[in-house]
Formats: C-alpha cells, structure tokens, sequence
C-alpha cells in the first residue's frame, strides 16, 4: 500500500533523513522506533507532503506522492496525527472536528462519521462545545486522532502519541490504535520505546541517524540483541564495544 | 457641543484605524506577514479615481461614478491590486521566513509607488469626489456629512461582517485554523493559495474602505505613520484575538489621538470634498 524507497530528506545541508526505504501493506501496524534526531517525524512529514523529500521516491496505492501538496495527500487517503497532536486551541472541539471534514460533501455521511468519533471518545462529545486548548494532553491525544479519522484514511501516520501522557493514557492511546486496526485501518506509527513498538505493532523499522538499521516482524524481534544495538548504536550487553 | 463633535469625528477616523488593523491583521494572522503594501492599496485604490495621466489638474474617472458603482468600483480594483501582488510578491516565496516575506512586501509597496509616479507622476493633485456625500447635515449642534455616515456605517457593518464570517463560516474557520498552526490546517486539507488568497482579498476589501473614507479625512500622504497606527492593533491583536482587537479598536476610535492628551483634530471641514493624494 505504502512503498518508501531511497527516501532522502535534508533541512538546509544538513542530512536527515538518508535513504530510507520501507513497505507498509494494507492493515498492517508497523512501527518505527528510533532515538531523537533519527528522521522518524521528519520521514512522516514527506510521507504527508508536508516536507519535500531531497531524493527518492514514495508510492501510495500505486502513485507517487512526491511533489504532491499536503493537501492533496490528506485527500488521497494519507492523514499525518502529529507529534505533540498540534489541535487548534484556539477553536472549539466542533471546530476542530470540523475542519477536518471541511472539504467533503456527503453531509449524510460526515455525520455519520462524526458520530462514530465521539461514540468512540465520549469525552470529546461532552466537551464538545468548549475550547480544544483546555482538554488534557489524552484528550487533546484523543481529539488529533479523531481529526485525522475524520479525513477518512486509508493509512494513519501517528507521530509518537505516547509523548507527554501518564502510562494508562498511553495505554488507552494504543488500545484506540489498535481498535482502528481492527476495523481494517492501516497504521505507521513513530515510538520512542521499542518495548511499546514491539508490543504493538505487526512490524518493527528501528530507524537511527537517518537510517534504517534494523527492521523485520515484531515476533521475530522480540528479545533480540541486535534491537538494542540498532537503537543505541552500541550493544548493550558490551556497551564497551561498537555496533 | 464640542465634544459630541469631537466623537463623531473621531470614531470616523477611528474607523479608518480599525479597518486598516483588520486589513493587515488578516494578512499577519495567515502568513505572518507584515504586509507594508496595504497602504499602497489604499494609496492606488485613491488614484484609481482619477483618469491615468500625468497632468497637474486630475480628471476624474471612477471618482465621478454614481457612489454605489463608484464604491464598488475601488473595491474591485483594490481587492484585485491585493491579489495581484499576493500571486506576484508573496506566493513564489511560499514558506519563506517572515523577513523574507516583510522585505518582499518592503518591494511590493516600493514598485506600488513608482508605478503610480509613473503613471500620475508625484505631484499632489486635487480632486473633489462625491460632493453630494459631503453635503453637511446638521443634527442639533452637530454636523455630520453623509460620507461620516457611510463610513461609520461601512466600518460596524465590516467588523460585524467579519466576525460573522470568521465565527461561523466555514472559510472563516479555515482562516482561523490557518492563523493558528498553517501546517496543521494543511495537513486537515486546508489549501494554502485558498485561504491566503481569501485573506489578501479581505484585506484589500478593507483597503478599498478605507480609500473611501479616506477622501474625507485630507490624508494628503497615505504613508507608513498612517499604517503604523493599524499595526499596533493588528499584531497583538491579529485575527485569533478579536476580543483584544476589538478593545484596542474602540480604544482607537473613540480616542484616536491616544488615551491622556488632548489636542485639536486639525481637519478643517472647509478641506472635505478636495483631498489630495500624493505618492510618497
């Protein structure tokens, strides 16, 4: 469904991304976990067309989305939650909400879908009215995933929505998460831990420096070594010695 | 009766502040731009009353249209004006930094100019525009023309508007949303050239107001000063905080000569009906 190859992206001369290529397919839950600086969010944004990738090519549902404005994306099915979930504080929670199905026409059908993302956040139903900057860091979480649903994705970017959140939030977030990929949504989710990425998700790219240095399936990786190293840049069980 | 008098006035020129504030407001919230070409709107949306030419006594051409056509008129040319230079100046350097974007506009406003020195060349030229307009009503001690009227009226009739559309339309809320984070509002669907495009046009609609009102108010040079007072507005206030804008407007309005000093609004009402525009 997602096929990234080569994908390079550099803010001024500095390299942040350096030839990246990954697969995600329809359904799947593939996570990329990385420390800071790795080009995880940065490889997002060029996912999103947020961020014009300095080379390489990336191929959703059989056409390139490369030089493709962000908004064009979002239309074709790719919708980017991003990191630190970045609502509007300014606008209410129906605003917010609401602009996320501004250029859609079926109203029938937004409906429908509006229901469905306050079924599934009650909480955004009771303070629908007020102001998005006054809802806690799970809400807010709550309300930026509910905004890039309401988009209708085929494929959900979700840039680390662990960041900031008390551990039972962030359980809550990944159940959500997981509950859409039950009903069929496709997942790439940014992670910070890998014991969280490795719980969660069908794949694992461990990402450092701007690259990839480890991928595969979560249960083929799970208590592997080379994880660690991939993450570090050094193995952990020697930390003397370099990877 | 003279301060009666002196409120009138001054909410009418106050009027002008506040539409000049909204007008760069809109452009600041958006792109955080500062845009120092919206005088020259103005400026071009004034001589675009007069036949081009470069003789010393000026000929009306728009100026002396039936109001309503003569008024929609200026704020067709000034919106368009608005646009033109948003597609010329502002869009190639989509993304830029906001330096970036202030000199553009620094060069926008210059070319403004030369183009209008070339065409009408630099000398103040006077005209009389919409006589019946300031034809003065007396209202008890008070006189009132119809074109204090009109502005005041335009002006509430503007910021009630504007409210109205950015509170509950939904390219107000796009406006909104765009003001606050644009790369977020971009990644909900919003496009970009749309809401800028919806901004410069707005701002140019005001612009196109305030070359209207303006004719009462013998602003013989619409330059920086002039801007300057609607920047203090629009930047604190930009679109996000209309509340706060809206204070410092009728701060502005009601006492448009700042909040302690009192001195005399030196506009004599002799001057209406023969403003002069002059380029810098």
């Amino acid at each position: 469904m997602l096929i990234l190859e080569n994908v390079k992206a550099n803010y001024g001369h500095v390299a942040a991304v350096r030839g990246v290529s990954m697969t995600v397919e329809e359904g799947e839950v593939v996570c990329i976990a990385g420390p800071n600086g790795a080009g995880k969010s940065t490889l997002m944004h060029c996912i999103a067309g947020a961020k014009k990738p300095a080379g390489g090519t990336i191929i959703f549902a059989g056409r390139s989305v490369v030089g493709e404005s962000t908004e064009i994306t979002v239309r074709r099915g790719i919708s980017l939650v991003p990191e630190g979930r970045r609502i509007f504080g300014g606008l209410s929670v129906e605003e917010n909400l609401k602009l996320a199905t501004h250029y859609r026409e079926n109203r029938g059908e937004i409906k429908n879908d509006l229901d469905r993302v306050l079924d599934m956040f009650p909480i955004l139903r009771e303070r629908y009215k007020s102001g998005a900057g006054k809802l806690s860091g799970g809400e807010q979480q709550m309300l930026a995933i509910s905004r890039a649903l309401l988009t209708r994705p085929r494929i959900m970017l979700v840039d680390e929505p662990a960041l900031g959140l008390a551990p039972q939030i962030v359980d809550q977030v990944y159940d959500t998460l997981l509950d859409l990929r039950d009903e069929g949504m496709t997942l790439l989710i940014v992670e910070q831990s890998v014991e969280r990425a490795l719980e969660n998700a069908d794949r694992l790219y461990v990402m450092r420096s701007g690259l990839v240095e480890l991928s595969g399936t979560t249960d083929a990786l799970w208590g592997d070594d080379r994880v660690g190293q991939a993450y570090f840049g050094f193995d952990t069980q020697n930390p003397g010695t370099s990877a | 009766m003279i301060v009666p008098q002196y409120a009138v006035d001054a909410v009418a020129l106050g009027s002008l502040y506040a539409l000049t504030a909204l007008g760069i407001g809109l452009t600041f919230g958006v792109m955080r731009l500062i845009n120092f070409a919206h005088d020259d709107f103005v400026m071009a949306g004034g001589y675009a009353l007069t036949v081009p030419s470069t003789a010393i006594a000026a000929t009306l051409f728009i100026g002396d249209w039936p109001w309503p056509a003569m008024i929609l008129a200026i704020l067709l040319i000034v919106m368009l004006i608005a646009l033109l230079t948003e597609r010329i100046a502002f869009r190639p350097l989509r993304g830029s930094s906001p330096a970036t974007l202030l000199i553009s506009s620094f060069a926008a406003s210059f070319a403004l100019q030369q183009i209008a020195r070339f065409v009408w060349n630099s000398d103040a030229k006077g005209i009389g525009v919409g006589n019946a307009l300031n034809k003065a009503i007396n209202i008890g001690a008070l006189r009132v023309t119809g074109l204090d009227i009109i502005t005041m009226a335009i002006t509430l009739v503007l910021l009630v508007g504007l409210v109205f559309f950015l509170k509950f339309t939904r390219h107000g809320l796009k406006i909104r949303a765009a003001s606050e984070d644009f790369e977020m509002a971009r990644l909900l669907g919003v496009k970009a050239n749309t809401v800028i495009a919806i901004a410069f046009a707005l701002s140019g609609a005001l612009a196109g107001v305030v070359v209207i009102s303006a004719l009462i108010w013998c602003l013989r040079r619409l330059e920086v000063g002039f801007d300057i007072g609607g920047m203090e507005i629009s930047v604190p206030g930009g679109v996000q905080e209309l509340g706060l804008a809206i204070v410092i407007l009728a701060i502005l309005m009601l006492r448009p000569r700042g909040i302690t000093k009192r001195r005399e609004i030196n506009c004599p009402f002799g001057a209406r009906g023969s403003t002069k525009f002059q380029n810098k």
